[in-house]
């Protein structure tokens, strides 16, 4: 159940490596249309709420930046769920089929590679740049012939959060009168790639910065791919009065409370709740979680973890009971399988189990995103509540919520069949905290009975199947039905 | 066992035809006992407890009966600062006072001083449970006019349903098919010149429904007054599962001649803690038989099997028979209110308990703050599922910091709101009053106070001796009368 699927062996594949590597003449305006392509992608997401379903097929266009060795960078969410990825270059109308070598949803990035050796003919490599605040443009092809610029004016780099998969990541600011077809697209100051377009919010524009897509790059080449650290603590901003006199701050002293460790993620090793921390890698951090970037200003902290160049370790200094503490601790890297709920994950079928009719799934954001964006409100509370306050809970580490997220009626679960979305926490007397428990625990019935035990306080707590019927039942499910299997771990 | 609203269950009012037959002639002496109620209310804001909200006037329907009293639903006269009452046809006011009150039944009692209001009017007499399909009249003040109204319909349904006047609690319920317009609550529904119910509810999801509060809860209420204060309907403190599914029934090895249902789970703090187990099948109840999707016989209607506790009075026995390691067992139970009404039904007629202290405001958490505000999990976790999950964790009051009045000495916790208060200073905090109460402890012993809450990590930190300075200011700053209500 990984996000990051790795295809590495692509781009390794002899016969595919000679032909076509691309020139690296000295980039100008005519070079950044030869380092473009565009991106047409058919998605089709799995299908939560029936998981052996796929969902309507879409279609998104979009754009992708060329690197060497014949690989493509664009966005995840342009190739997210892919059926077929297809990409054109300016002016040849000829399709080529693209296939996915990583994709690293959570930083919202992607590498593509094209195994058509003329496909990379006339391509030659993004030179990168160093983005600066002020004028930038944004380079496109409008349609497949038409070049278009649009002038834009670089505000700001600011820590984005990606809510959908918990994540921060570097971001800037970017002021372009641009309506469509944005994502993957450059933005371009001094004749370089300083950029590249994540999407359009609100009137501006989210534009990744180049070091940050480099760096992405560098990560990809290693195996396995480490993704990107993140921090792996809660923590308030603590600027003045009583609470500072109480743990006993000099005047002057800046840095944050550290107030909860999660079970994940850089310093939480090493961490401990009520430390103050005051520096990250001998960066200062001010009394609201930012340091001082010699170049943008003020950023909040998070920065570091995604921005320090793989380091394999980081240094942290703290005040801890009243005395300065250094710290020393790996960046950690952060996986969406690491939560007990798994952020939202693409790619991925989801996993279930079929036994009895009663359908087992694994508490997931995929699954409460089927509440939409404002599931916290929307979702069974049992469920939402689990997520938001109990998921990051030490004692959780390590464990799912296995749910009974429905029930397809037969004879045997008579009496139950309205049950949907509770909490398992029982089956024939084991602890339940997978769908592999769920598995195990259905092969050892007691007394010729299955017991599933439901978390109190809903319409009823146990369920009983009897096994002497369940093979049959549950091969009668498939057949009625038209699902494939019974099962998917 | 008490339920979860299902449903959007509106207080009624019921109006519409005029049915000309046979009730006709009694219809003479039945409306001069009938009188329209004017609430002036004042409403309470949950939000900034200390103020007296606006007020407003609401109207409804109420019916003489014995000892001059006039019966209606606690919800026509909750929350009161000027009760009048007018007879038919009559319009001068008469004050009258709230003698007894049952939000749990959304039931009152009300009594008039002046002797002269009572002239020419007769007390009502009750009947009972009218079979189904059988035509009941109601009579009330609904709005859209002055002068009353008589509405004729058919009872169409016996069953148990939510009192949304207090938002939890679960009773026989009698359903018509009356068109329905609001201020008819409190009217009597009338069968034979009897009494058979007090109109109280609709249901917007439905046309033409309305409801009616049965005979045996108003008898049980008038019974329950009678010692000068109102106890409540006894729950058995239950919560139980259907045994439909075959399987269910032979792994507990039931005799398949008895129904019965399941005891997923015995609610702490009832009348069924130390008697009825997990596992238990309920069989028989008051020898009534439970089939197995736990309904009873009751006076020719198939309802729930919490009716047969429901009509008895706190202290009272309930027998039960239950099938316990494949043997039948009788049990005794006494019965007594469920615990933590006053938190889990909707408060009506008190000021909130509130305090204020270093421009933080703490209030025990209840249901009327949950439905004021937003959907925030944490307060519902306290509030409903801690006790089914971890019983016996909840605190006498689960005290919530529920927003911040900016002054100097809070600087830093501004946007703090919805805290749950576990801890000050280490000390489990188990109501208002012992927040309180550790606060003027620890007045001598600290400088600071250390507030902290299981579900948020951010520590609030107070300074003692700011807090006290700057307590008159903030209370004068932000036009709040006293620093606390408890």
């Amino acid at each position: 159940m990984k996000t990051i699927c790795s295809f590495f062996i692509l781009c390794c594949m002899p016969g595919l490596i000679w032909c076509a590597s691309p020139d690296n003449k000295t980039n100008n305006t005519a070079d950044v249309k030869r380092s473009l392509v565009l991106i047409q992608s058919y998605q089709q997401a799995y299908d939560w709420l029936i998981p052996w379903n796929k969902k309507a097929i879409s279609k998104k266009n979009g754009a992708a930046l060329v690197l060497p060795k014949q690989q493509l960078l664009t966005t995840a969410e342009l190739v997210a769920n892919h059926t077929l990825i297809s990409v054109r270059k300016p002016g040849v109308e000829r399709l080529y089929e693209a296939e996915l070598i990583l994709i690293d949803y959570a930083m919202n990035l992607a590498l593509l590679h094209v195994a058509a050796p003329d496909f990379w003919d006339g391509l030659s490599p993004v030179e990168w740049g160093e983005p600066e605040a002020g004028s930038a443009e944004i380079q496109y092809w409008k349609s497949k012939s038409e070049w278009k610029t649009i002038a834009g004016k670089v505000k700001q780099l600011f820590i984005g959060f990606r809510s959908r998969s918990n994540t921060y990541l570097p971001m800037m600011e970017v002021v372009a009168s641009m309506k469509s077809n944005v994502q993957g697209n450059p933005m371009v100051q001094n004749n370089k790639v300083t950029g590249m377009v994540i999407q359009l919010r609100d009137a501006n524009l989210d534009v990744a910065p180049a070091s940050f897509l480099q760096l992405f790059i560098k990560k990809a080449s290693l195996v396995p791919y480490p993704g990107f650290p993140q921090r792996g603590f809660q923590w308030q901003s603590i600027p003045q009065g009583a609470i500072r006199r109480y743990f006993g701050l000099e005047e002057g002293v800046s840095g944050i409370l550290i107030n909860r460790i999660l079970h994940y993620g850089t310093g939480s090793d090493v961490l401990k709740p009520q430390d103050f921390l005051i520096s990250i890698e001998g960066w200062q951090l001010s009394n609201e979680g930012t340091i001082e970037h010699p170049q943008w200003g003020v950023i909040l902290f998070d920065y570091l973890f995604t921005s320090l160049n793989a380091e394999p370790s980081v240094a942290l200094e703290v005040i801890r009971e009243g005395k300065r503490v250094q710290l020393k601790t790996q960046l950690a890297s952060f996986f969406s399988e690491q939560y007990s709920v798994p952020l939202k994950v693409v790619n991925t079928p989801p996993r279930y189990v079929l036994r009895g009719g009663i359908l087992f799934q694994e508490l997931t954001m995929n699954y409460l995103e089927l509440w939409g964006n404002d599931w916290s409100s929307k979702a069974p509370t049992r469920l939402s509540i689990y997520r938001k306050l109990e998921a990051d809970l030490p004692e959780n580490k390590d464990k799912r919520l296995v749910i009974l997220s429905r029930i397809l009626p037969v004879p045997v679960n008579i009496g139950y069949q309205n049950l949907h979305n509770v909490i398992v926490t029982e089956i024939n007397g084991s602890s339940i905290h997978h769908l592999e428990d769920v598995v195990h625990a259905f092969e050892n019935p007691k007394d010729g009975f299955h017991q599933v035990k439901l978390l109190p306080g809903g319409e009823r707590t146990y369920l009983i199947l009897l096994d002497a019927e369940l093979q049959s039942t549950d091969q009668q499910i498939l057949k009625n039905f038209q699902i494939p299997q019974l099962e998917r771990l | 066992m008490r339920k979860r609203i299902t449903g959007h269950i509106l207080w009624i009012g019921i109006a519409g035809m005029l049915c000309i037959g046979s009730l006709h002639a009694q219809s003479i002496s039945i409306e001069p006992s009938v009188v329209l109620i004017t609430n002036h209310q004042q409403h309470i804001d949950w939000y900034s407890p200390w103020k007296r909200g606006y007020t407003s006037s609401n109207t409804g329907t109420g019916f003489l009966i014995h000892n001059q009293w006039i019966l209606t639903n606690a919800h026509v006269v909750s929350n009161s600062r000027l009760l009048l009452v007018n007879k038919i046809s009559n319009p001068e006011p008469f004050i009258a006072k709230v003698v007894a009150i049952a939000h749990d039944s959304d039931l009152a009692i009300l009594k008039v001083q002046n002797p002269v209001f009572y002239e020419g009017m007769n007390p009502l007499v009750f009947g009972k449970i009218p079979l189904l399909q059988t035509r009941v009249r109601t009579y009330g003040y609904p709005v859209g006019g002055t002068t009353i109204s008589r509405t004729e319909g058919v009872v169409s349904r016996v069953e148990f349903a939510t009192y949304l006047h207090s938002g939890i609690d679960s009773h026989l319920i009698i359903q018509t098919d009356s068109a329905i317009n609001p201020g008819n609550s409190g009217g009597p529904v009338i069968q034979d010149n009897l009494v058979v119910g007090v109109a109280f509810q609709s249901n917007p999801n439905l046309n033409a429904v309305g409801y009616l509060i049965p005979v045996p809860l108003i008898l049980r209420f008038l019974e329950d007054i009678k010692d000068g204060k109102y106890d409540g309907v006894p729950e058995v403190g239950v919560q139980v599962s259907n045994l439909l599914n075959e399987h269910h029934r032979r792994f507990l090895q039931l005799p398949s001649d008895v129904g019965g249902v399941l005891v997923d789970r015995v609610v702490p703090h009832t009348s069924a803690e130390g008697k009825l187990m997990e596992g238990d099948v309920l069989v028989e109840i008051e020898g009534a038989h439970i089939d197995a999707a736990g309904m009873v016989g009751y006076n020719g209607h198939h309802v729930s099997l919490h009716i047969m506790a429901e009509h008895k009075q706190v202290g009272e026995l309930l027998q039960l028979k239950v099938w316990r390691n494949q043997q039948f067992e009788e049990l005794t139970l006494t019965l007594t209110p469920p615990p933590f009404s006053q938190e889990f039904r909707l408060s009506y007629d008190t000021l909130p308990q509130y305090l204020i202290f270093g421009g933080l405001v703490f209030l025990p958490l209840n249901r009327n703050y949950i439905q004021s505000g937003k959907n925030f999990p944490e307060l519902i976790y306290e509030h409903v599922y801690r006790e089914v999950e971890k019983p016996r964790t909840r605190r006498e009051q689960i005290v919530v910091m529920i927003r911040v009045l900016p002054a100097p000495v809070n600087r830093g916790y501004t946007n703090f709101k919805n805290y749950v208060v576990d801890r000050v200073n280490d000390i489990p905090i188990q109501s208002l009053q012992h927040l309180k109460t550790v606060l003027a402890d620890l007045k001598e012993k600290t400088e600071y106070y250390k507030f902290e809450s299981q579900w948020n990590p951010s520590l609030i930190v107070i300074d003692r001796e700011a807090a006290e300075q700057e307590h008159d200011l903030i209370l004068q700053r932000y036009g709040i009368p006293k620093g606390e209500h408890l």
